[in-house]
């Protein structure tokens, strides 16, 4: 076999040419994206200034812990980010089936305005809300003729940041679960339907469960985004009503304590990544377990 | 606009399925110009058609996932027209038979059974039955995407049938297999929906499966049906030039009517000197243009002698599996087929064409086809 050896060298050739393009990418993350988590860590248990006790510490953590409103903050960046994902997946949903139903005309021009949130500068986006939710809007107006009260509207309450929130995150939840409808064809809804399911059960039983990697993934993706954002948070919901984010950004850069900034940062980090890795675990057992009953029950 | 005619199923019985005048327009084409239909209870009744010729559309309305524009879909006497999907009891397959990957092959089957709430164990029986019948017991835990193309049909076949719809509708069945398995399938699904007596409208443009499968074929263009009859009339008694065209790919050519015979309801026609016979549905006057239509098999060659003067010659032939087929050359091109034990027939050599008046078929060239057959 002569053409052997010249085969294998090819194929050697085109693994290492993969390679080599990973790299620029993979040193990317080691230096600038690990590199940054690193120094956080270090900057969380590192001794801080006028004590002398040498070596690590883990006094930012205590610091953390001990102070009295960290627990209020956590529990509503958590409520609020959960509220954010509930608000993506009851509006992208349905923008997602229209964007990937064979039939829409406007899918392209509905998928651009989705996304365009993302394309538009998040202080000018910001600063536009402000004016829309603030006192003297007519939003504020609206809802003071409905329900009385003062007319202050929205601005500096949850409601603002659920809605901001979800208004930037929503092209994540849309593009996830649009890719993964791909695996969703009309004619299991016409064999459903011509089987005697309701439009209600072919939704719930043939076509949720179809799309339910993808709202999982778009679920992990907008609640991690909303629990590390800051600038909506912090512009829109005021003094406070800030969120973890947002208090770690005081922290660090106007309160001058980086350690504990840092802390709240790596405890933020344990968090999201526990939360991600159990949502993932959940989504990837479901299959498992079906592939494994296929397996053994097929044969 | 209904000038079909329901051919087969006792006169006196009333027909199961009843269309009548369906008309639909999609973007302002008319994609189903008036069609009315006729199947009678355990009819398997093809709908064979090329491609844009409204079959699909026609099957949607019958399950009720098109509305129609005009006209009125009935089965066994009850109106369906306001009757949405999941009510009208209609069993369908698809043809990339859209199974549901995420259930297995017992939950597909079952599937249209939980819908109808049927109780555990009865649901447990009936699933049971179907994979019995369809030869899938092995099967029941699998998942679609793990099975070959012929076991996912006839999942899809199972899925269908086992909540024993009153109608079953066949979307090109078989065009997602290869060809030898399409050959052992199209008898299996013979097999299986005569055993369970369902009425079955099985679609294709596929003649040969239309012809195996079913009793009666409807042929379809243009949003019209051009005719309704058993595989034998469609081939040898064509109601229009548009089926004797598109049925057993037949030799197509032009001539003009020399004589017309009253008696015998047949043309002789002349094409450059070359003169032939072939019958005709309505009386002809000589001089008209007429298209001719012979199948193959139909023609007969002979090698010429002296006395008659030659004007074909063999150009070539082609090896069939059915036999070979001979090209021959003169006034008209012609294919001509012969049994392979045939006497061995050179190219060049001189020869002479000839048929069976009945199995030739002409009709009038008309000046400018009406507006809805162009596809």
């Amino acid at each position: 076999m002569q053409v052997a050896p010249a085969i294998r060298s090819s194929r050697l050739s085109r693994r290492a040419t993969s390679l080599l393009l990973l790299a620029p990418t993979t040193l990317l993350y080691l230096t600038v994206y690990l590199g940054g988590l690193v120094m956080v860590l270090v900057m969380s248990i590192d001794v801080p200034p006028g004590v002398d006790s040498g070596g690590a510490t883990l006094a930012h953590y205590r610091d953390v812990f001990g102070s009295a409103p960290i627990g209020a903050i956590v529990l509503r960046t958590l409520r609020d980010s959960l509220a954010t994902v509930a608000g993506c997946l009851l509006l992208g949903v349905p923008v997602a089936r229209y964007i990937t139903a064979s039939a829409s005309r406007w899918k392209g021009i509905v998928l651009m305005a989705v996304l365009s949130p993302l394309m538009v500068s998040a202080i000018g986006r910001i600063f536009g809300w402000i004016a829309l939710f603030g006192p003297g809007s007519v939003i504020a107006d609206g809802l003071t003729a409905l329900f009385g009260g003062k007319p202050t509207g929205l601005l500096y309450t949850e409601a603002a940041i659920i809605i901001g929130l979800t208004n930037l995150l929503l092209p994540f939840m849309v593009l996830s679960v649009a890719s993964s409808r791909a695996h969703f064809e009309e004619d299991m809804s016409k064999a459903a339907l011509s089987l005697g399911a309701t439009p209600l059960s072919v939704l719930l039983q043939v076509e949720l469960p179809l799309i339910f990697p993808g709202i999982l993934s778009g679920a992990l993706i907008v609640f991690s985004l909303s629990t590390t954002n800051f600038v909506t948070a912090a512009l829109l919901g005021g003094s406070g009503r800030d969120l973890v984010g947002y208090e770690i950004y005081l922290d660090i850069l106007v309160y001058f304590q980086q350690g504990r900034g840092a802390a709240l940062a790596m405890l933020l980090l344990v968090v999201v990544v526990a939360l991600m890795a159990l949502a993932i675990q959940t989504g990837v057992q479901r299959h498992e377990v079906r592939d494994t009953a296929a397996r053994t029950r097929g044969t | 606009m209904s000038e079909t005619v329901a051919a087969g199923g006792p006169p006196e019985q009333e027909a199961f399925l009843q269309l009548r005048d369906v008309a639909k327009n999609l973007g302002g084409n008319p994609v189903l110009a008036g069609v009315s239909l006729d199947v009678f209870e355990g009819d398997l009744l093809g709908l064979l058609g090329p491609s844009g010729s409204g079959k699909t559309t026609l099957l949607n309305i019958i399950g009720g996932f098109t509305d129609l524009d005009a006209g009125s879909v009935r089965i066994a006497g009850q109106d369906l027209t306001a009757l949405p999907p999941h009510r009208r009891d209609i069993g369908i397959t698809f043809q990339k038979y859209a199974l549901f990957p995420h259930l297995t092959v017992f939950d597909n089957i079952g599937f249209g059974l939980r819908q109808r709430k049927v109780a555990a164990p009865e649901l447990r029986q009936r699933v049971g039955e179907m994979l019995a019948v369809l030869g899938l017991t092995g099967l029941a835990g699998r998942y679609p995407r793990s099975l070959s193309g012929g076991e996912q049909q006839r999942v899809a076949l199972a899925r269908a049938l086992a909540v024993r719809p009153r109608l079953m509708l066949l979307d090109e069945p078989l065009a997602n297999l290869d060809a030898a398995l399409r050959q052992r399938v199209r008898f299996e699904i013979r097999e299986i929906l005569r055993s369970t007596g369902v009425t079955s409208i099985f679609v294709t443009h596929d003649q040969d499966e239309a012809f195996a499968l079913c009793d009666r074929v409807a042929v379809l263009r243009g949003g019209r049906i051009q005719q309704i009859g058993t595989p034998a009339e469609l081939i040898y008694q064509p109601a229009n030039a548009f089926v004797a065209r598109f049925i057993g790919s037949p030799n197509v050519f032009e001539a003009s009517v020399q004589h017309y015979d009253a008696q015998t309801q047949s043309i002789r026609f002349v094409r450059d000197r070359f003169t032939g016979a072939a019958c005709v549905r309505a009386p002809l006057t000589p001089g008209t243009r007429v298209e001719v239509f012979v199948r193959p098999d139909e023609v007969v060659i002979a090698r010429a002698d002296d006395v008659q003067p030659a004007k074909f010659r063999v150009k070539d032939w082609v090896h069939l599996v059915s036999g070979r087929e001979a090209w021959i050359e003169g006034p008209i091109t012609l294919r001509a087929r012969l049994p392979s034990e045939a006497t061995h027939l050179e190219r060049g050599a001189a020869v002479i064409p000839s048929w069976r008046p009945e199995r030739a078929h002409a009709f009038a060239i008309e000046p400018a086809p009406p507006a809805a057959a162009t596809t």
